[in-house]
């Protein structure tokens, strides 16, 4: 076995480790923490799902085949509550085909018993990892959208021409108004967004995935 | 010789029938010809006879009237010159009436005819009368005096006898003799004598005629003036009439024949004749009506016999009859149908037949060996046989005594119901249904062997956390002894849950456990051979079974050993697919061996490769591409539940044998 990298957990990432067998569950969670990840153990998808905030961060790992809610029904439920953690799915022999046939979507990862422990933990590793690139992500796009939301109507029209690669004279013609208005708009647009120029603003732009013909009225919207 | 029915002859026999008819009516009438040609001559010999016997009768008839009639003409005569005598006597001498009455006297005796005798004068007076004591006279009649009047004078005249003619008298009719007296002193004086008919004819017929005759006199207007009667006479009789001369003139004599008594013999003969003749012509009768009655079942055998035939050859059924020492006498149209060879080929042959096929040849002879001996099986066999253009036949074959006319076993019938197509359907369904079962093994050992995975995957899953955990940390050498000990602990539990696991499997085989009873394995070998033969695997393979013994094991499950036997057989037969038909076969054999029964399953197949030599009891090894390596695994796992072992050895000249060996205690 190679030397295990420890893993700084960042941000109160944890692996949430959801299976029915005791063993099981000590044994990875005694696995995981050998390797420097928090775990936060649970003995069912129901007290997993009693104690889960929207704020946690990390990836769940669990067993598809447990009494009440199983791997299957508890993936259902967590795109329902809007969870973006990702899933690591262990299963059984001969469980494989049937788990993807059933996860339409939402899991990362399908891990077949008996498995390699080290490269689990690999995995659960990297999936953490995502999580908070992913949440880094939203965090940006958040707050782009909170900045976007006070520029006027006119000030948006503005930016947009301005991303389209128009001249200010140009987009004082499209927009009937004058070429000294047009200055006024774009150096608030630029103080409001936090940018110097037009280039930073098309990377800004580009990085939190914002669209031009995007609508405005739902600045909560996630990354496509 | 048994009576086979032929194509041919039914032909011939109608034809000859049929164009035989007239033949046969003339033959029928020949017969009937002879017996009325025989009557006919029987009947012209008798007319013949009879006539000729008439003719005698009525010569000898004649004879006897000519007879008669002389002899009474001469007994008259003889009267007449006694009469004259007695008047000659009386005329010379003075006449003494006592002299006269003392001769008349001794004529009258000495001749009963005469009933009286009357001396007259001249005027015709009676001087004096003699009568004979039983003759009654009477007085004549008008008529009769002038008759005898008449008569006196012509005897006057003429000196000589005269006679009347007929004169009636009481005791019937008579007639006179008058004869002159000579001499002067009697003058016109004449001698009468009365003469009874009756009597003449009573006293002068003698018994040899009179016997078989009866005589009439008749007068010329036929009133009947004397008779003597005869019983036998009657209207029919022959009879034979003559005048009677002229003394007495106009009588005429009747002399009837009796008729002939029957002649016993002749009758008796006759009676014989016609007897055979109604004999025969009855018999001649029941004859035709016979043979009429033979035709009518002679045809009504001919629709038999066609009626059968069509229904023969309609048969599906192919029939073959044999004689007691197996040569065909007979096939129907299905049987040369079924075996594509002709009646002509296979009637008057021997085994081996044409059609019997090489590797089912032990197991044909063996039958018709059994059949032979009179013990063929009574539920039939089942015997594959080949047609003439090589394809296999499987045919349902019961044997039954054939039973001649006289209650004689002849030969055997054997009736072949061609069961290939049912048996194609039955090893494509058997094939099926063995493939499903397969599969439904296949899928429940996976099941099986999936719970198992399952159950086994926690605690091994388990482990290997414990264990990658434990391994990180000592390498960090983070952890302490204490903490060691504690994870040390938790894999041993999870070590003993997976054995836990692995003995409840064992607990589930258990309950399968085998039930031993007494088995006779050489009994249990042929029983599973003639199983195992109907599967479509062993077609095509000879399976001999070289030594059966009867050898009883104690402690033996049969159906588990029987399991084993056709895995073995499968096997062998499976692994010589690529061998030729011919090279095909399987020596089974059971042999007693100190106190152990030893069976032993020899093929001719590819045998084992001797890098798996090692491997093939093993689960999941085989040498089968499509083999789930299960078989010889079982087969080893039921043999050690008997004590037993099961072993594979090459066999000499290719091959594989599978042995084992099973204690009689």
């Amino acid at each position: 076995m190679s030397e295990p990298a420890p893993f700084a957990a960042a941000g109160g990432a944890r692996a949430f480790v959801i299976d029915d067998d005791d063993a099981l569950r000590d044994a990875l969670t005694f696995l995981l923490r050998s390797r420097g990840v928090a775990v936060a153990p649970f003995g069912s998808a129901e007290a997993f799902l009693d104690r889960f905030e929207p704020a946690s961060r990390g990836c769940i790992l669990t067993d598809v085949r447990m009494p009440g809610l199983s791997g299957i029904e508890l993936v259902d439920r967590l795109s329902s509550i809007n969870c973006r953690l990702p899933v690591i799915v262990l299963t059984g022999h001969g469980d494989v085909t049937m788990a993807v046939h059933a996860f339409k979507n939402g899991v990362r990862d399908f891990v077949e018993k008996p498995f390699s422990a080290n490269e689990l933990v690999d995995k659960v590793i990297a999936a953490i990892e995502d999580d908070r690139a992913a949440a880094l992500k939203r965090g940006e796009r958040d707050d782009f959208d909170q900045k976007l939301a006070t520029l006027s109507a006119r000030e948006k029209d503005v930016m947009r021409l301005l991303l389209a690669g128009k001249l200010n004279k140009v987009i004082a013609d499209d927009l009937t108004i004058a070429m000294r208005t047009v200055e006024v708009h774009r150096s608030r647009i630029f103080a409001r967004l936090n940018v110097r120029s037009a280039v930073e603003l098309a990377n800004l732009v580009s990085r939190v995935g914002w669209t031009s013909s995007e609508d405005f009225a739902s600045p909560n919207r996630g990354p496509a | 010789m048994l009576d086979t029915p032929n194509a041919q002859i039914p032909n011939a026999r109608v034809a000859t029938a049929r164009g035989g008819a007239p033949g046969l009516w003339a033959v029928n009438l020949m017969p009937i010809l002879a017996i009325a040609l025989l009557f006919s001559l029987l009947a012209a010999l008798l007319w013949i006879v009879h006539v000729n016997e008439r003719e005698q009768t009525r010569l000898d008839l004649v004879r006897d009237t000519l007879w008669v009639e002389r002899a009474l003409q001469f007994q008259i005569a003889a009267n007449g010159e006694t009469l004259l005598r007695l008047a000659d006597e009386l005329g010379p001498l003075d006449a003494d009436p006592a002299r006269f009455a003392a001769q008349g006297r001794q004529l009258l005796v000495s001749d009963p005819a005469i009933v009286a005798i009357e001396w007259r004068d001249g005027a015709g007076t009676s001087k004096l009368s003699l009568a004979s004591r039983d003759g009654a006279s009477r007085a004549r009649t008008a008529n009769e005096e002038t008759a005898l009047r008449e008569t006196a004078d012509a005897a006057r005249r003429s000196g000589a006898l005269a006679v009347t003619s007929a004169l009636s008298l009481a005791g019937g009719a008579a007639f006179a003799q008058v004869v002159p007296i000579p001499g002067n002193a009697h003058e016109g004086e004449v001698l009468v004598a009365t003469i009874s008919l009756d009597r003449m004819l009573n006293q002068n017929i003698p018994w040899w005629i009179a016997e078989k005759r009866a005589v009439e006199i008749d007068d010329h207007e036929g009133r009947v003036m004397a008779i003597r009667k005869h019983d036998g006479v009657s209207e029919r009789s022959l009879r034979h009439t003559v005048a009677f001369g002229e003394r007495p003139a106009g009588l005429f004599m009747t002399v009837s024949a009796v008729d002939a008594p029957t002649d016993l013999r002749r009758d008796g003969l006759v009676g014989a004749i016609i007897v055979l003749g109604v004999l025969a012509g009855g018999g001649l009768l029941a004859r035709e009506n016979h043979l009429r009655k033979r035709r009518v079942v002679e045809a009504e055998l001919r629709s038999e016999h066609a009626f059968r035939k069509a229904m023969e050859d309609s048969l599906t059924v192919g029939m073959r009859a044999r004689d007691l020492a197996g040569r065909v006498v007979y096939v129907n149209q299905a049987f040369c149908r079924m075996l594509g060879w002709t009646r002509e080929e296979l009637v008057g042959r021997a085994p081996p037949m044409p059609y019997w096929l090489p590797e089912e040849m032990d197991r044909t002879i063996a039958f018709h060996d059994k059949v032979m001996a009179g013990a063929p099986p009574a539920e039939g066999v089942e015997l594959a046989f080949q047609r003439r253009d090589g394809e296999r036949v499987v045919a349902l074959v019961q044997e039954a005594p054939l039973i001649g006319a006289d209650g004689r076993q002849t030969g055997w019938m054997g009736s072949f119901v061609d069961i290939t197509e049912r048996k194609a359907a039955e090893a494509l369904a058997r094939r099926q249904a063995d493939q499903l079962e397969a599969k439904s093994r296949l899928v429940l050992v996976g099941e099986m062997a999936s719970i198992l995975a399952h159950d086994l995957n926690q605690p091994l899953a388990t482990i290997a956390g414990y264990q990658a955990g434990l391994a990180n940390r000592v390498a960090e050498g983070s952890i302490g002894s204490e903490e060691i000990a504690a994870v040390l602990a938790r894999l041993g539990e999870a070590t003993q849950r997976a054995g836990q696991i692995v003995h409840r499997v064992r607990d589930v085989v258990k309950r399968n456990e085998p039930r031993f009873e007494r088995v006779d394995i050489g009994e249990l070998v042929e029983r599973t051979l003639n199983t195992f033969r109907s599967e479509p695997q062993s077609q095509a393979t000879r399976i001999v079974l070289v030594s059966g013994a009867s050898a009883f094991v104690d402690r033996c499950d049969d159906v588990l050993v029987e399991q084993v036997l056709i895995n073995l057989l499968r096997n062998a037969a499976e692994s010589m697919s690529h061998v030729p038909p011919q090279n095909r076969r399987i020596d089974v054999s059971v042999i007693a061996v100190d106190a152990a029964v030893e069976v032993e399953i020899a093929d001719r197949g590819a045998g084992v490769p001797a890098e798996m030599a090692g491997d093939i009891f093993r689960p999941f090894v085989s040498t089968k591409p499509s083999g789930m390596g299960l078989g010889l695994t079982i087969c080893r796992s039921v043999l050690e539940a008997h004590r037993s072992r099961l072993t594979c050895s090459p066999r000499a000249g290719g091959g594989s044998v599978f042995k084992f060996r099973l204690a009689a205690a």
